[in-house]
């Protein structure tokens, strides 16, 4: 691993915010989008890499649930960021082999379902925390 | 501040616009696929300075590379790409082939798969189940740092499902 900068230190600013049909093909978009504005906010690469698998889960969940739209927004806060995923579906429909709700809580911190809404925090690195 | 969030996530998107023409998208780690898109994807900077808010309805699907080829007794299907929700039926078909053809015993080769998640896993299971009621079995090869192995890791099943770092590690 290199010691190279991932992320330019950013502000905490306004959030950034995907909205997409809840279909498949949304799947590539989100996580292109996850993975780029958890760098841009701060996140590491692992983290990053942590940020794209668990909105792909959560995505999935939006469509495999028949949600219309699902939302995926990202936030800085205090030495992490924020990200809210609106029209998720259940994580964890019956008779499916793989606990999701217990990979995303072995992704990231803080993970919070309410409803439809799920939530969940990701640590930015050193050098961008010590920025904000 | 604004334009630079706006560029980052403009650029974010170009890169999945760009791939439908390439047919690459490097920064997903995916390369000499075949790409089906019809990008139609309106940026919208709304009234307000915040949030920035980007909607479209993008159909972007970026099809598994799946190669099929005999290994001593097994059968391997080496696979490159993305596999989720949207290409993981790609492999399942394969290797439901593979088992209607006679061919029982099968080596999925993972170490090109960028990215995995649960919906690719879940057809990894699925097909191991599947196989072993034909009588056969299904061997998974992925590096140590793969995305399936971290996958495995994380879900435990590589207790039951263990990668080996490459075909000739597959026993006869």
């Amino acid at each position: 691993m290199t010691a190279e900068p991932t992320a330019v230190p950013s502000p905490a600013g306004p959030p950034l915010e995907l909205i997409l049909m809840a279909t498949p093909h949304a799947l590539l978009p989100a996580r292109v989008f996850a993975a780029s504005a958890a760098r841009h906010l701060g996140v590491d690469e692992p983290g990053v890499e942590d940020v794209r698998l668990a909105v792909s889960e959560i995505v999935t969940s939006a469509v495999e649930g028949g949600s219309e739209r699902v939302t995926v927004a990202f936030s800085r806060a205090d030495g992490h960021v924020s990200c809210t995923v609106e029209g998720a579906g259940p994580l964890d429909p019956e008779g499916s082999d793989i606990r999701r709700a217990d990979l995303l809580d072995a992704l990231v911190d803080d993970l919070r379902v309410e409803g439809a809404t799920v939530t969940f925090h990701v640590p930015t690195n050193s050098v961008a925390a010590a920025d904000s | 501040m604004f334009a630079r969030a706006a560029t980052l996530a403009m650029t974010a998107l170009r890169t999945c616009r760009t791939s439908g023409r390439a047919g690459t998208l490097t920064t997903m780690g995916v390369k000499d696929s075949v790409t089906r898109t019809a990008y139609t994807s309106d940026v919208i900077g709304a009234g307000s300075p915040s949030p920035l808010v980007l909607t479209g309805s993008e159909e972007i699907t970026i099809d598994l590379v799946i190669d099929i080829y005999p290994h001593g007794a097994w059968q391997v299907v080496a696979v490159k790409g993305e596999l989720d929700l949207a290409t993981a039926p790609q492999l399942r078909e394969a290797i439901l082939q593979l088992g209607a053809g006679g061919e029982h015993r099968v080596i999925v080769d993972m170490t090109e798969v960028g990215f995995v998640d649960s919906s690719g896993l879940g057809v990894l299971v699925g097909s191991l189940k599947h196989l072993r009621e034909l009588g056969g079995e299904l061997a998974l090869v992925a590096p140590e740092s793969s995305p399936l192995s971290r996958l495995l890791d994380l879900t435990g099943l590589d207790r039951s499902m263990p990668a080996l770092p490459s075909v000739d590690a597959v026993a006869d």
